[in-house]
């Protein structure tokens, strides 16, 4: 109940800052513009793929997890720090709540605000593809499942992954520094996994285990299927693909029970003497 | 309902020491906390509602201890703090009714009526629609009383909670503490020495950490009495005047200085007894 009014009240004062509604259409239209024009050009696939077979979508979907990745530290780094921002603190944690309960209900909220969020690159993307500039012979016949199998996958793990270490590094530390730049680390430490260790491994096969945006797991996975496989199935979810999304959820979690152990829900005090009073 | 506090000393990592072996009895009533800068009034207070931790020493309320069992003692406290502040895109009505829920008021219906009740105690209705970002300072502290209020609390803990209120909230505001149940234990820090006289049945002096004395404050005024005495002199005379005696103030006083000072005994010529007062009280402590 009362993580039930916690959720329900950060969903009301998310819904009052125009930012979020900014993040979604910026999601939503780079998401547009990409399916729209079409992203096969850059990707190591051959000529007979079809512009919106599934693993084209998964590779859409995966490099539109970047500007996924700076949303996620605004939304969620601020839902603690909110408070000490605001010097709230004091109000709020004096109310009949436990610490549990406050981490969870801040949590809950503002990763409902990110999943919808994030549901702007799926809805973007076939938005585009019904407006593809493509010819028809490109294009496979519409098919939304293969989105949604790309968001379920890809995004939904990956946001929950991202909100979890925004979410500790904000509740922990309380300052929005932090969150900062957790954020640059984050997509530094992103893009060496994917582009130096995965590369450059010689065992790809261990290394894909680690790969965020999942797209040369996928590759390997799909290495010596035809243009024809490629147009007509889904990559089977299968052993390295399971163990790669539970790399990163297992982190998210382990983020999360961090906070729990290392949250205080205290006050460092105001000192009087800045006082405006 | 009874408020223990024993032996309580809090150091702060800066190496401050802000609590030096505070011991408190305090029942139903109100009961008031003087002291100057510093003296640790708020570290008190932030102590007793779960917002900080203390080095040693205990804190009961009832049969909660008040240092261990957070959850437990959060249901049954009220706080406004010293400083504050509040999302600014948010309405008065809006947070109210989120804090009423947290405090456990789950019917929607009783909780609109509990906000209403509380935004009219202290006359917010008018700007329950207004976001808090546009409040003025004085409107600011009355929704901070409003909110410590929810849920009639057992243990009202009020830091400084007239500063900035213009005298017809002050008014108010001390009709809605005097208004609040006989079960209630009302704690107030304030630097108002005549509100403590004025409103409080108990009352205690804090400085450096440490409580110089307590008690009801009209007795503590009665026990002065015949000891305070004022005398007109040349500003010149007054470093002599501090040397043999505790002086409590001087002020200009028809172009000379009018002293005032404690003593037991007549202090000699010139000087006359005056009826004391609770600031009296109060500076024959603090600058003891
Ligand atoms: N968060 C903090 N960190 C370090 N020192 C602190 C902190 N808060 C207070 N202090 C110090 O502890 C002492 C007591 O401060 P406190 O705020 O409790 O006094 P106070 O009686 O409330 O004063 P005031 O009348 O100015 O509000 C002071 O010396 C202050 O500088
Ligand atoms: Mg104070």
């Amino acid at each position: 109940m009362k993580i039930y009014e916690i959720v329900r009240f950060e969903l009301q004062y998310i819904s009052k800052r125009p930012a979020n509604y900014i993040y979604f259409l910026i999601l939503f239209v780079m998401a547009f513009l990409f399916a729209k024009q079409g992203i096969k050009g850059v990707t190591e696939v051959s000529v007979q793929v079809k512009e919106n077979a599934p693993l084209i979508i998964h590779e859409l979907t995966a490099f539109l997890n970047l500007p996924l990745l700076l949303i996620t530290s605004a939304v969620m780094g601020m839902a603690v720090i909110r408070d000490f921002d605001y010097k709230m603190e004091q109000l709020v944690f004096t109310n009949p709540i436990s610490k549990g309960q406050y981490l969870a209900g801040r949590f809950i909220g503002s990763f409902i605000v990110m999943v919808t969020l994030s549901f702007a690159i799926p809805l973007g993307s076939m938005a585009g593809e019904l407006l593809s500039t493509k010819p028809a012979s490109e294009l496979l016949p519409f098919t939304p499942w293969n989105y949604l199998n790309s968001f379920l996958l890809i995004v939904l793990p990956n946001t929950f992954f991202l909100s979890a270490l925004y979410f500790a590094g904000g509740a922990i530390s309380k300052k929005a520094v932090v969150i900062y730049t957790q954020g640059i680390v984050l997509l530094i430490f992103i893009s060496i996994v994917d582009e130096g260790v995965i590369e450059t491994s010689k065992n790809l096969e261990l290394a894909t285990l680690f790969d965020f945006y999942m797209v040369q797991l996928l590759n390997l996975k799909t290495k010596y299927w035809s243009a024809a496989e490629i147009n007509t199935q889904m990559v089977p979810i299968s052993g390295a693909i399971i163990i790669n999304r539970l790399i990163y959820i297992g982190v998210g979690v382990m983020a999360l029970t961090l906070t729990f152990w290392r949250f205080k829900n205290t006050t460092k005090g105001h000192s009087t003497k800045k006082s405006a009073k | 309902m009874k408020l223990t506090i024993e032996n309580l000393s809090k150091t702060y990592p800066n190496g401050t020491k802000a609590l030096n072996g505070v011991n408190l009895n305090i029942s139903a009533g109100m009961f008031g906390l003087l002291g100057p800068n510093g003296a640790g009034k708020s570290s008190l207070m932030r102590t007793m509602v779960t917002l900080q931790e203390a080095d040693s020493g205990t804190a009961t309320l009832g049969e909660i201890n008040m240092l261990k069992d957070k959850d437990e003692l959060r249901k049954h406290i009220g706080y406004l703090p010293q400083e504050f502040g509040l999302y600014p895109k948010v309405s008065a009505e809006m947070l109210l009714n989120h804090f009423a829920a947290l405090k456990g008021i789950h019917d929607k219906q009783e909780r609109k009526r509990t906000v209403n009740e509380l935004l009219e105690k202290v006359n917010l209705t008018e700007h329950r629609k207004k976001n808090l970002g546009g409040y003025s300072g004085g409107m600011k502290q009355r929704f901070g009383i409003a909110q410590a209020l929810i849920g009639d609390p057992r243990l009202v803990i009020v830091d400084e909670p007239t500063a900035g209120l213009d005298p017809q909230e002050r008014n108010r505001f001390h009709n809605i503490l005097s208004k609040l149940g006989r079960e209630t234990i009302v704690i107030l820090s304030t630097h108002i020495v005549e509100d403590v006289k004025d409103l409080c049945t108990q009352m205690a002096i804090l400085n450096k950490g440490s409580i110089l004395t307590h008690g009801n404050p009209k007795q503590l005024v009665k026990d002065m009495e015949g000891q305070i005495w004022e005398k007109v002199i040349d500003q010149e005379e007054l470093g002599q005047i501090r040397q043999s005696h505790q002086v409590i103030s001087d002020r200009f006083y028809d172009g000379q200085t009018m002293v005032r000072i404690v003593s037991t005994s007549n202090p000699g010529v010139g000087f006359q007894p005056v009826a004391p007062g609770l600031e009296d009280v109060y500076f024959s402590h603090v600058n003891r």
